[in-house]
């Protein structure tokens, strides 16, 4: 579901700033949007997060220079304020930390070589409960990481863009991305795994 | 995507015989394997058909970037359209006197203690306000030096003093200075911003002080280069010292965005605009084009420590930053 990249730039620069501005907010509402959403899980923080990266662009306008980089421009903007509230969140739950870590530890052993699971088309995972899956996936992911996976298979923005956003080069965005493909297969074989061991104990039980 | 520029990646090996090296090459290429040319995608192509392995890489990574690419998206909220178009009128509305001096508290994220981000809005308007009102009101009325006498049970202390302000850097760039000041604890945030180029955080308490670099993901310690601006006009105890002493002169009642203020000039030409309650509502420094002075701080507010997330003193150094140097300050 790659998102609408193109720029109209030729409607910005003939424009009245209200018009450039309002212009600006119906190109890229949905795709800044349905990215904080990706990114954070929660409709009211996605929402609050759009509306703060549109003031911001907003207040900055004037004084941007590069406005043949906007999708890039407010990518970042909207990604600096995601990180920052992932990492509130990450430090509001880091009493959870212990807990998880040894959950998670207990079932390392279950991140090997056998992807055929994974590489099933749904792994006999209902559709719903896969999203769930992803977004807990995702969510214990570290941020970097997170951020250049949604930015690249959900949004569709291509790596050298991804640099853009979050200020490396070309090459470390691609490694970046390869390393987050990877991680993300370890958490969701782990999280996967857990899921069904604990299905397994419920249909014991019963 | 074909058009674009991928030098910046490693060369593609002309041979697709697999090797470690080879196949390093190839697996990079494969994790942004949607980016690439036809060209690019045939020379990867040749070499996955020769390669178990990264064959197998790039069935895991497309299976990842379908996974993740199935998360729904939602709609946003009609109160955000609504708050946004209201950000943009209230934006074109600069130079309408009429126009509410605050943003309607309606517009801000419900949640979020941002307090800089509409205020920023309020401020731009704020700016143009500031000398039309000043206009509408007479303007100073001339300089009514006589005493002021600060109250003794006057304290500054139980706030957290929060400006922002858009200044020139030494090459002409404008940047945003955002900062919240614990005037109890003396510890300072500070955030330094050009849009797109930098964003540099500065934590500050009595021993040190932090500077992270947000875009780079870079932490220095003591930074003294960073340090604010700020003038530095809001030490109550100073104030009243250099009152006492004529350092600095008191010139009377004046008029600041349709409020009445005291006001107090300094040597080095900045005046201190207080309000009836003592409490600072301004700097201004002198200037040329008017009369009065024009406002160093967009935004400036008291607010009560509740309102401000104890994380903004924090100073840990997030994991994924690593020790280096800042970039040179704008």
């Amino acid at each position: 579901m790659p998102a609408d990249k193109s720029i109209r730039q030729d409607s910005i620069s003939v424009q009245s700033d209200e018009a450039t501005l309002v212009g600006l907010y119906e190109q890229f509402r949905s795709p800044i949007y349905s990215y904080t959403y990706r990114l954070l899980s929660s409709q009211e923080d996605a929402d609050d997060v759009t509306q703060e990266v549109f003031v911001r662009a907003f207040v900055s306008w004037d004084a941007l220079y590069e406005h043949q980089h906007l999708s890039a421009w407010l990518y970042r903007i909207a990604t600096n304020l995601c990180v920052d509230l992932l990492r509130r969140r990450k430090r509001v739950s880091w009493k959870l930390l212990g807990t998880r870590l040894h959950r998670e530890q207990s079932s390392a052993n279950v991140v090997n070589d056998d992807l055929s699971a994974f590489l099933s088309d749904s792994g006999g995972i209902p559709e719903v409960a896969e999203r769930e899956l992803i977004h807990m996936v995702l969510e214990r992911l570290p941020v970097d990481f997170a951020v250049v996976l949604v930015l690249s298979a959900a949004q569709g923005v291509p790596y050298q863009e991804i640099a853009e956003i979050i200020g490396v080069s070309p090459q470390a965005a691609a490694t970046r991305i390869s390393r987050a493909k990877k991680k993300f297969v370890e958490q969701y074989q782990r999280l996967s795994k857990d899921g069904l061991d604990k299905r397994g104990k419920q249909y014991e039980q019963h | 995507m074909s058009s674009t520029d991928h030098h910046h990646l490693p060369p593609l090996p002309s041979y697709v015989t697999p090797s470690a090296k080879v196949c390093a090459v190839v697996r990079l290429y494969l994790a942004v394997e949607d980016d690439l040319s036809a060209a690019q995608l045939q020379t990867v192509g040749a070499h996955v058909q020769l390669c178990p392995d990264c064959a197998r890489e790039q069935q895991v990574f497309r299976r990842v970037s379908l996974l993740v690419a199935t998360l729904a998206a939602v709609h946003l909220s009609e109160r955000v359209d609504r708050a946004v178009m209201t950000a943009i009128a209230a934006r074109e509305q600069q130079n309408d006197v009429h126009a509410p001096r605050h943003s309607p508290a309606a517009l801000r994220p419900r949640r979020f203690r941002w307090v800089i981000s509409l205020g920023s809005v309020a401020a731009l308007f704020a700016l143009a306000l500031s000398a039309s009102l000043f206009w509408l009101s007479g303007g100073f009325q001339g300089h009514q030096s006589t005493t002021l006498e600060l109250p003794a049970n006057l304290s500054w202390n139980s706030y957290v003093l929060y400006h922002t302000q858009t200044t020139m850097g030494s090459q002409g760039e404008y940047y945003q200075v955002t900062s919240y000041q614990d005037m109890a604890d003396h510890q300072t945030y500070l955030q330094i911003a050009t849009p797109g180029k930098l964003n540099v955080v500065i934590v500050e308490n009595t021993q040190k002080s932090l500077g992270l670099d947000m875009m780079h993901h870079v932490a220095q310690w003591n930074v003294q280069d960073w340090d604010s601006n700020d003038p530095s006009l809001f030490d109550l105890d100073s104030l009243r010292h250099d009152l006492h002493t004529g350092y600095v002169v008191y010139q009377g009642k004046t008029s600041f965005e349709g409020h009445e203020v005291y006001r107090i000039r300094y040597p080095n030409g900045y005046i201190l605009l207080l309000d009836m309650h003592y409490m600072p509502v301004n700097i201004l420094v002198e200037h040329n084009d008017t009369s009065q002075g024009k406002p160093i701080y967009n935004v400036l507010r008291w607010l009560h420590p509740s309102q401000v997330s104890s994380s903004l003193w924090n100073m840990t150094i997030p994991d994924s930053f690593t020790m280096g140097n800042l970039p040179s300050k704008p």
